[in-house]
């Protein structure tokens, strides 16, 4: 469907309807019905054309009237009589409209010029605070009192290890020899039994290595290696008779002379 | 004021009468200047292009009129 030009369809009666009234606005519906968009004409006279959006045109301007001529006018609606309905009426709902008049007026905006202005007193001794830091900075900018602080704690640094350093160059290590010497009839070297009484803990027993364990360590870099298997002996040659065995000592305990016996 | 025809755009329509008949129609839609669209119908077997300057040349002067 075509839209709705209001202007198109005034032009159109204006031109090819000369003759004003709702016979020639029929007419017109009949022959262009594209200028209407799919409305209807309505009204008492049929001189009102409803779109199907429900909006509703006056065409005919003092209908059979001595002044009648064409003109499309939205027509408004209302509850007066006559007055077409409104198809999209909105019906009654929970809510009632707000009362404005309910509603306090706010209060009178802030001047931003007002703002400023109070901003910019607070800030007018700024300059005067300024000026008296760098005064006072000025003043305890002297370097006596630094000075006398460092010859206080630091300056006499110098002086004391002077002294320090000419009492060992005073020191001969000769001397030192024989005080030691002094010192040796003065210790007791003779030996006394142990009387402590033994600690309560049984003392950890170091891990004994032996040399060949140092290949079984684990090496971070390149990861756990698996424990190393005993020797096996030398199986005999099968022509070779094997070994008589070995007379058995009395008193000896354990086989391992029977394995590794010569 | 300068009302020049644009965005034409033609489509034929067929319509059934009464009387069993076809009648057989050419609607060119088209601007003048902002105005329009405007939606004219002519006899398919009669239309050319006198008729449609014709029509043109009465709605332009609708146009004028209004605005004198």
């Amino acid at each position: 469907m075509t839209p709705f030009n209001a202007e198109a369809l005034l032009v159109m009666l204006l031109t090819f309807y000369p003759i004003v009234g709702p016979a020639a606005l029929a007419r017109a519906r009949r022959e262009r019905p594209e200028y209407f968009s799919g409305g209807t004409l309505i009204g008492r006279h049929g001189d009102a054309l409803e779109l199907p959006d429900g909006r509703i045109f006056d065409l005919i301007f003092d209908v059979l009237g001595p002044s009648m001529r064409w003109q499309v006018i939205p027509a408004p609606r209302g509850d007066g009589p006559g007055a077409p309905a409104d198809p999209f009426a909105l019906e009654p709902g929970p809510l009632d409209p707000i009362d404005l008049s309910s509603v306090p007026p706010p209060g009178p905006a802030p001047d931003f010029a007002g703002l400023v202005a109070t901003r910019l007193a607070a800030l007018g001794a700024s300059d005067t605070r300024l000026d008296t830091a760098m005064s006072t900075i000025a003043g305890h900018s002297s370097p006596l009192p630094l000075e006398q602080t460092y010859g206080r704690t630091v300056g006499g640094a110098a002086g004391a290890l002077g002294a320090y350093l000419q009492w060992i160059a005073d020191t001969s290590p000769v001397d030192v020899l024989h005080a030691l010497d002094g010192q040796r009839n003065s210790i007791d070297a003779e030996l006394w039994p142990y009387r402590d009484p033994p600690p309560l803990d049984e003392p950890v027993e170091p891990a004994v290595r032996k040399p060949g364990d140092d290949e079984e360590d684990e090496d971070p870099r390149r990861g756990r290696r698996e424990p190393r298997l005993p020797p096996v002996p030398p199986r005999p040659p099968p022509e070779a008779p094997p070994p008589p065995p070995a007379p058995e000592e009395p008193g000896s305990g354990g086989g391992g002379g029977e394995f590794f016996g010569s | 004021m300068e009302l020049p025809v644009e965005d034409v755009r033609m489509s034929d329509t067929i319509t059934p009468l009464r009387d069993g008949t076809m009648r057989e129609e050419k609607v060119v839609e088209f601007y003048l200047g902002k105005y329009g669209p405007f939606r004219e119908r002519f006899p398919a077997a009669e239309f050319d292009d006198l008729q449609f300057q014709q029509r043109v040349d009465k709605l332009r002067r609708t146009i004028e009129g209004m605005h004198r």
